[in-house]
């Protein structure tokens, strides 16, 4: 992945954490394509989008009609893996006259930033759309040095 | 499908909201027409189903999720449907998806007529 290469040029490491999110949010891109509802939808991908926040990250994607019991969250060696699948029947002794929506499957990889805590990953589904909180661990948030007059 | 995300001015002064097609499925029977709608992030109180003089109208408030540049916009979408009767429509909002029942009428509906024997 394209991911892997970028990091070794940084080699102090500092720009490594943006790098790594400007790589998922183009990995999220390719998945969106177009505005708030994009035709991905019906290309089966759900739309996603990843923010920074001082605290942490926050990933929302958009799988309606989804339910806990069809989704997979680890993290496993740095790695969060969401995996979820909308299993959904056509209602029996009913035909079909339009169908747009469609089944739609994912399952991602996002290699998680230096710096997050990852005992502390939260994840929630509501309304058809799910939220993973990633905390960025206590050393890694933001901090104004105090400086002292001599 | 259509992928219809447009803004609309309702007035000048107001910033517009945007608005977008939800992907819909439609099922028919004997008996009735189902509608799902893909509607995410949109809970029962911000749906707005309307039915009148044939037209199936559905549209839903989608609130700013918080996310950066976010900013909440309508679902919306029309449909042409006769024959319904529109005392038993019945609408559910589960997990972000829209599920409307749509009974056909009585007089629509086929009916196998006894043939007497002479």
């Amino acid at each position: 992945m394209f991911l892997t290469r970028y990091n070794r040029l940084n080699r102090n490491g500092l720009d490594a954490p943006f790098a790594l999110m400007d790589e998922v949010r183009r990995e999220f891109d390719r998945l969106l394509a177009d505005g708030p509802f994009p035709a991905n939808v019906s290309a089966g991908s759900p739309r996603g989008v990843i923010d920074e926040t001082e605290t942490g990250y926050v990933l929302r994607m958009e799988v309606p009609g989804l339910t806990a019991d069809g989704l997979e969250i680890r993290v496993e060696d740095g790695v969060l893996r969401l995996a979820g699948e909308r299993k959904e029947e056509a209602p029996k002794g009913f035909e079909a006259r339009r169908t747009e929506r469609v089944r739609f499957r994912f399952d991602r990889r996002l290699k998680l930033p230096e710096g997050v805590d990852v005992e502390r990953i939260e994840a929630a589904l509501k309304h058809g759309v799910l939220t993973v909180t990633v905390p960025k661990s206590d050393k890694a948030a933001p901090r104004t040095i105090a400086v002292k007059a001599s | 499908m259509s992928n219809a995300i447009a803004t609309h001015d309702r007035n000048a002064t107001e910033p517009a909201r945007a608005w977008a097609t939800p992907p819909v499925d439609v099922y028919e029977n004997d008996e009735a027409f189902l509608v799902r709608a893909d509607l995410p992030g949109v809970t029962s109180e911000n749906v707005d189903v309307r039915f009148e003089q044939g037209n199936l109208r559905i549209e839903a408030k989608r609130p700013a999720d918080g996310s950066s540049g976010s900013r909440g916009f309508d679902f919306r979408r029309a449909f042409k449907l006769t024959g319904i009767d529109e005392t038993r429509i019945t609408a559910e909002m589960k997990d972000g998806v829209l599920s409307l029942t749509l009974p056909k009428a009585e007089s629509l509906r086929p009916r196998q007529i006894p043939v007497n024997a002479g």
